[in-house]
């Protein structure tokens, strides 16, 4: 854009997200004679993919948990319930149980997202600071002449 | 491969910075908002009453299995709503990681021309 590299993004709406970093003034200096070039950084996206699904692997063992107790319970209760009901109270108590971890993975996705969040703020303060000392750099040696 | 800092201009360190803060902005939008997550809470309560009513209703009357089955198919709706957000969000913990580096680099290359300046 106008000889200037816009930081690598992969996606359109991405694009448009790389130029909204430009306050209005250089916005509108900004020209965009042909075409806007984005070079995708295909490292960042290995990096994405590197990330082990956990989180589904952890979701899809606890279905699957849920799933053959239940299954087995519907088996065991068509069969003996109406003289047991201890077999019965025992199926509910284990169907209780997987409920009470499916909040706790819950509260565990929250947790992190709650890090992620006061984390991705400490980051964009410390752009922000960055920001202010590359401009204040910029205004030293323009003023300086260097 | 990594970008040499230094050999940028302050313009272009400048920009550099805002295409850093760009990407914080977009990472924070990719993070669940917290009324779908609390309406993901109240699915799970309500699937394990579902199942657990379901099971003990099942003992009576046949009927009661229908409402396992309901209370499956929220599960199964949750658990996978879950897992793709903690994905989502493994992911933009790895991306963070990687801006949090590059942030550092920054700080080190304004440190160094300012204290080459003076």
């Amino acid at each position: 854009v106008n000889g200037r590299q816009v930081p690598a993004m992969t996606e359109n709406k991405m694009q448009i997200l790389a130029l909204s970093g430009y306050g209005s003034s250089e916005f509108e200096d900004l020209e965009v004679t042909e075409s806007i070039v984005v070079i995708g950084d295909r490292s960042q996206a290995g990096r994405m993919d590197k990330h082990s699904k956990w989180g589904q692997i952890l979701a899809y063992v606890l279905l699957l948990l849920l799933l053959l107790a239940v299954a087995a319970g519907a088996a065991v209760i068509s069969v003996h319930a109406s003289d047991n009901w201890i077999v019965v109270m025992l199926l509910a108590g284990v169907a209780l149980g997987f409920g009470v971890a499916a909040l706790f993975y819950r509260r565990f996705i929250d947790q992190q997202a709650l890090s992620l969040k006061s984390e991705l703020q400490e980051a964009r303060n410390r752009a922000d600071a960055l920001g202010t000392a590359t401009g204040r750099l910029r205004a030293r040696r323009s003023s300086s002449g260097s | 491969v990594a970008l040499d800092l230094s050999d940028l201009s302050d313009v272009e360190l400048d920009d550099y910075v805002r295409g850093i803060r760009a990407q914080i902005v977009e990472l924070k939008a990719k993070l669940e908002s917290i009324p779908s997550s609390r309406l993901r809470t109240v699915k799970v309560v309500r699937a394990t009453f579902l199942t657990t009513g379901g099971i003990l209703a099942g003992a009576v009357d046949a009927f009661g299995f229908l409402l396992v089955a309901i209370g499956l198919w929220d599960w199964i709706e949750t658990l996978s709503e879950d897992a793709q957000a903690m994905n989502t969000q493994n992911s933009v913990s790895g991306e963070l990681k990687y801006l949090q580096a590059q942030l550092g680099a920054m700080e080190s290359e304004i440190q160094r021309r300012t204290t080459f300046d003076s």
